[in-house]
C-alpha cells in the first residue's frame, strides 16, 4: 500500500465533491460541524492569568477594558469514531462494493474534516473479547492509524456484530463531549439498543451511518455461492431465484430498516443509509449540510 | 438369470463411480468466489424461503437418486440380461411315467422324486407325463399327459401327501394332524388292494409298463422306476417276466435303489440284474437329498441315447431395465428443468 488511507480518502472525497460542495470542504470545513451552539471568538474579561497573546486589541481599544479572544478547550472540537469492526462489515456492500471499504471511506471522510480544522478524533471498535480504543488526537499519523486499525480489524474472522456492547462501550469510555459518529451496517443498531442510544445521546452529538447490505439471495449471481460470514450455509438456486422469497426478504429487510430509520428520528439522531463505497461521501456531504440548517428550521 | 454382456455393465457402473470421485473431489472448485453477506440470519424465520430450502433440499436428493437409478438402470440395460434355458428339442416326444413304490420303506425317496419332477415341469415342451404308485396293488395317480398345470399340481399334492413316515405313525413315534393323515390315506388309495401283501414290485412295474399308449407313435418311452425291491406277497409275475415286458415294449428303464431296508444284498441284487438285463440303468443313494441329482443324471443319459444336443437358448428381458433407464431419464429431465 504505497499511498496512506488518508491520502486516498482526500483523493476520493476530492473526487467526489463537486465545486459545489468543494466550499463545504475546502473552506470553513468547520462549519460542516456547526450546531453545538458553542461559538468559539466571543469575547470576555480579561482576568489574571489568561494569555497577553490572546488579548484582542482593537476591541480593548474601543471598550476600554482588556478582552481577550475565547481560545479555550472548545475551540478545538472531539470527535468520535464508533467502528462496527464485526465480521459482519467484512461483508458485501449493497452496490457489490466491500462494507469495510466504505466505513473506512466514511471514517476518513470525518477524520479528513477533522483534520482541516485542527480537531481531535478518537475511535472505539473492536468487540467484547478484543476492544478496540484510540485516545483522541488530530496528528496525520493518528488519523491514518485510526483508518488502518479498522481497515485491519474488520475481518470475516472478527467477532460478530454486538451493537449493544458497542454503544456501552462508547458511553463508558468517551468522557468529554464529542460529536459520535456511529458506522455500522443496515441492521445495526438495533431497535432495542433505544435506550443505549438515548443515553449516548445525552452527553454526545450523535451521527449514525449505516451501510446497506448487499441482497442475500443474489439471484442474478448464480455463479457465485452467497456465504453469510456469521452463519455460512448453502442457499439453494431455488431459494435465490424464487420470487417470492425475493419479495418476502425485500419487505422484511425494508420493515427493518424502517424500524432503525424511526428509532433514530425519534432520537433526533441524523443518520443516513448508504449503498456503499460508491454513494457513501454524497451521502455524507448531503446529511452534513441538512445538519448544517438543522438549527434554522427548527 | 445371467448378464451377457455383465463387463459393459461393470465398465460402466466404474465410469459411474469415476465420474462421481471426479466431481466430488472438485465439487467447490467448480463454485467461483463467493459473496459474502451479512445479517441474513432472519432468512431461516420467513417461510418462503424455509420453504424453498426444503423443496431444494428434495429436489436435489431425488436427482442424486434419480441419477443413481438412471446409472444402475443403463447399466444393467447394457448388460443384457436374459434367462438362459437348455433346450433338448428332441425331448419333446418322450413319455415318462414314474412308477413308484409307495410303501413305508420308501419313505421320503419318493417325496424327493415327485418334488423334483414338479420343479422340472416348466422346463417340459411337449413331453408327457404319467404317475403310477403300487404296494400291493397299483394305481394310476394320472395317465400320460401333458396338461402341465395338471402335472406340477398333482406331483406337488403327491410329494406333500407322500411325505409321511407310516410306519413311525403306527408305531406312534410320529405324530400327524388329521389333515395330514387323511391326505396320505387318500393318495394311497387303492394301493394296498391285497390285504396282508406289501410291495409287489413286479406286478407294480409290469402295471406301469401298461400305462403307454399311443404304441404305433414313434416315441422314446420311459419308466423311472423306484423300489428297494422288498417283496412281501405273492407276485403274479417275477421281476425279470416285469422288466422283460418293459423291454418288450421299447421302454427304457431307470431304476432308482434306496438300499436295503430289511431285506439283505439277494434284493438289490435281483433288481440289478433284471434292469440291467433289459439294458436299463440302475441308480443307488440312501440319501434322499441325493435324487435330484440322479434325475439330472438321468435326464443326460437320455439326451444321449437320444442323440440329443442341449442348446442354450437366451431370452433377453429389456423391458424392466428400458423402462427402468427411460423413467429415470425423463426424471432427470423434469428435475432439471424444476431445478433451474
Amino acid at each position: 500500500m504505497a499511498t496512506s488511507l488518508l491520502t486516498r480518502v482526500k483523493a476520493r472525497v476530492d473526487l467526489h465533491t463537486s465545486n459545489r460542495a468543494r466550499g463545504l470542504v475546502q473552506g470553513r470545513g468547520r462549519s460542516l460541524f456547526k450546531g453545538s451552539g458553542e461559538d468559539f471568538d466571543d469575547l470576555k474579561y480579561y482576568q489574571p492569568g489568561d494569555k497577553i497573546s490572546d488579548i484582542d486589541w482593537k476591541a480593548t481599544a474601543r471598550s476600554g477594558e482588556p478582552l481577550i479572544r475565547r481560545f479555550n478547550e472548545e475551540r478545538v472540537r472531539h470527535l468520535s469514531i464508533v467502528a462496527d469492526t464485526s465480521s459482519s462489515m467484512a461483508a458485501t456492500a449493497a452496490d457489490g462494493s466491500s462494507k469495510r471499504d466504505a466505513m473506512i471511506l466514511a471514517a476518513g471522510m470525518v477524520c479528513f474534516l477533522a483534520q482541516q480544522s485542527g480537531d481531535l478524533v478518537g475511535m472505539v471498535g473492536g468487540g467484547p473479547a478484543r476492544p478496540l480504543q484510540l485516545p483522541s488526537r488530530s496528528s496525520d499519523g493518528h488519523l491514518e492509524l485510526l483508518l488502518r486499525t479498522i481497515q485491519q480489524s474488520t475481518t470475516t474472522a472478527s467477532e460478530s456484530a454486538d451493537s449493544a456492547w458497542l454503544l456501552e462501550r462508547a458511553f463508558r469510555v468517551t468522557s468529554r463531549s464529542t460529536l459520535m459518529t456511529l458506522i455500522t451496517d443496515e441492521a445495526h443498531p438495533v431497535v432495542e439498543d433505544f435506550a443505549l442510544l438515548r443515553r449516548l445521546t445525552t452527553r454526545h452529538d450523535l451521527m449514525v451511518i449505516r451501510i446497506a447490505d448487499a441482497d442475500p439471495l443474489q439471484g442474478e449471481e448464480l455463479d457465485h455461492d452467497v456465504v453469510d460470514v456469521d452463519a455460512p450455509r448453502e442457499i439453494a438456486s431455488m431459494a435465490r431465484t424464487s420470487a417470492k422469497v425475493a419479495r418476502d426478504v425485500a419487505a422484511y429487510r425494508r420493515a427493518r430498516s424502517e424500524g432503525i430509520s424511526e428509532m433514530l428520528d425519534r432520537l433526533h439522531v441524523s443518520h443516513l443509509l448508504t449503498r456503499g463505497e460508491t454513494t457513501v461521501v454524497d451521502d455524507m456531504i448531503a446529511m452534513l449540510r441538512s445538519r448544517e440548517y438543522r438549527h434554522a428550521r427548527a | 438369470m445371467v448378464m451377457i454382456f455383465w463387463w459393459v455393465t461393470g465398465l460402466l457402473l466404474l465410469a459411474g463411480i469415476v465420474v462421481w470421485a471426479i466431481t466430488f473431489w472438485n465439487r467447490r472448485s467448480l463454485r467461483r468466489s463467493p459473496v459474502l453477506i451479512a445479517n441474513s440470519q432472519y432468512m431461516d424465520r420467513i417461510p418462503s424461503f424455509v420453504r424453498a430450502q426444503r423443496t431444494a433440499r428434495v429436489v436435489r436428493a431425488a436427482q442424486v437418486a434419480v441419477a443413481v437409478a438412471a446409472v444402475l438402470a443403463a447399466s444393467l440395460l447394457s448388460g443384457r440380461i436374459a434367462s438362459e434355458r437348455i433346450e433338448t428339442p428332441e425331448f419333446a416326444s418322450r413319455d415318462i411315467v414314474l412308477c413308484l413304490d409307495v410303501s413305508g420303506s420308501m419313505y421320503e425317496y419318493d417325496t424327493e422324486i415327485l418334488a423334483k419332477f414338479a420343479d422340472m415341469v416348466e422346463t417340459f415342451e411337449g413331453e408327457r407325463v404319467a404317475l403310477s404308485i403300487f404296494n400291493s396293488t397299483s394305481r394310476t395317480v394320472f395317465p400320460l399327459t401333458n396338461d402341465y398345470d395338471l402335472i406340477e399340481r398333482e406331483l406337488r399334492e403327491g410329494a406333500e401327501a407322500i411325505d409321511f413316515d407310516e410306519f413311525g405313525y403306527r408305531l406312534g413315534n410320529r405324530d400327524y394332524p388329521e389333515e395330514k393323515v387323511r391326505q396320505y390315506v387318500e393318495f394311497v388309495e387303492g394301493t394296498k388292494g391285497i390285504p396282508d401283501e406289501a410291495s409287489i414290485v413286479p406286478d407294480g412295474l409290469a402295471s406301469c409298463a401298461q400305462v403307454f399308449d399311443q404304441a404305433e407313435a414313434d416315441r422314446s418311452r420311459s419308466i423311472i422306476f423306484a423300489t428297494d425291491n422288498e417283496v412281501n406277497g405273492e407276485p403274479v409275475f417275477t421281476l425279470e417276466e416285469a422288466t422283460g415286458r418293459v423291454a418288450d415294449r421299447d421302454i427304457d428303464l431307470y431304476t432308482f435303489y434306496p438300499g436295503a431296508y430289511e431285506c439283505g444284498p439277494s434284493c438289490f441284487e435281483e433288481l440289478q440284474t433284471a434292469t440291467e438285463d433289459q439294458d436299463g440303468e440302475l441308480y443307488e443313494s440312501s440319501d434322499p437329498e441325493a435324487i435330484p441329482s440322479i434325475i439330472d443324471r438321468i435326464q443326460k443319459n437320455q439326451a444321449e441315447v437320444l442323440g440329443a444336443t442341449p442348446t442354450v437358448v437366451r431370452t433377453d428381458h429389456p423391458a424392466l431395465g428400458f423402462v427402468l433407464t427411460f423413467l429415470s431419464l425423463v426424471g432427470i429431465l423434469v428435475l432439471g428443468w424444476r431445478a433451474r
